[in-house]
């Protein structure tokens, strides 16, 4: 799984983002200073070693019609945390659920980001994961406005 | 969308092909050509849906740590407190939320360290009590949700 100098030629093209063209590899390859072959390569292990964790589009969710979202936060019981965690990763509509470490004031240790067409759904998701995990100590942190959002640029160690 | 362009989506969101012709074998799987995928899909990046094709890296795998941290941040000074957080490179994400604390913002370093540094130079700079810092511990999933075939309407 180590990666090399050449792995990370691919990862950097890569983040260009992949052309709407029949092959649009081929350029990346190019710019990788490298077969096509070898690009393909480099990349499957990369997707197989699980550094590239899903090959894919991003989409814009408002113009997909994902129109609400919601940060929730649980407070579960440590020894609760497997089956609510599961529970919720099983949702269709939950995108992100980890648990955190708590802080001063604010105890709650799960945290699962929920997607629906409107903020109805969203709400109406919410009260179901409530009602399904039995947790009713939760609080739903509403955005009020994005202040950043940007994509973090990968590079290797030591070239800043 | 239609359905040819929710066709495109099922596939191409979780498995962009590998391949030197990734169109060609996206047509093949739904019944299409080669062409046409290329100009839905050109279509719906100018619609604004697609907002690039690229992959997800696993950060930990690259060597990279992450956190999300937060601040309680007085109304009427979120926007300077904001311009300072998002100074800093390594803040990718910032959202102003409801509740207490209401700044929350990821981190993105290359070293725990690195991570430590951002988040000391935040609190020391903005002035607003100390940043809350909520490192993951125990991933359940973290993945893309659509459901575009879904046509519930509500």
């Amino acid at each position: 799984m180590a990666i090399d100098r050449r792995d990370w030629a691919v990862i950097e093209q890569l983040q260009n983002g992949v052309a709407l063209a029949r092959r649009p590899f081929d350029y990346l390859a190019l710019a990788a200073d490298m077969t096509l072959e070898e690009f393909l390569t480099r990349m499957l292990r990369l997707k197989h070693d699980g550094l590239i964790r899903r090959m894919g589009v991003r989409l814009r969710h408002h113009e997909a019609g994902v129109r609400g979202n919601m940060l929730t936060v649980w407070r579960v019981p440590e020894e609760d945390v497997e089956r609510v965690g599961t529970l919720f990763a099983a949702m269709p509509e939950v995108s992100h659920c980890y648990t955190r470490a708590t802080y001063e004031g604010f105890p709650y240790n799960l945290y699962a980001m929920v997607h629906g067409r409107t903020q109805a759904h969203v709400g109406r998701t919410v009260r179901k994961m409530a009602r399904e995990s039995g947790i009713g100590e939760y609080v739903t942190l509403k955005t009020l406005r994005e202040l950043k959002k940007s994509t973090p640029r990968y590079r290797p160690p030591g070239t800043g | 969308l239609d359905d040819l362009d929710r066709r495109i989506l099922g596939v191409v969101q979780e498995h962009f092909p590998i391949d030197e012709r990734p169109y060609l074998q996206i047509a093949r799987q739904i019944g299409s050509t080669e062409s046409e995928v290329i100009d839905r899909m050109q279509r719906l990046v100018d619609q604004g849906v697609i907002r690039d094709i690229s992959p997800v890296f696993d950060l930990q795998k690259l060597g990279y740590c992450s956190t999300l941290a937060a601040l309680d941040v007085p109304a009427d000074r979120v926007n300077e407190v904001a311009r300072i957080v998002n100074a800093h490179g390594e803040v990718t994400h910032n959202y102003l939320r409801e509740g207490r604390p209401n700044m929350w913002f990821t981190v993105i370093a290359e070293s725990e360290a690195a991570l430590r540094g951002v988040l000391e130079s935040i609190e020391r700079d903005v002035e607003c009590g100390p940043v809350a810092n909520f490192p993951a511990q125990r991933k359940f999933t973290a993945r893309v949700v659509f459901e575009l075939g879904d046509a519930d309407g509500d």
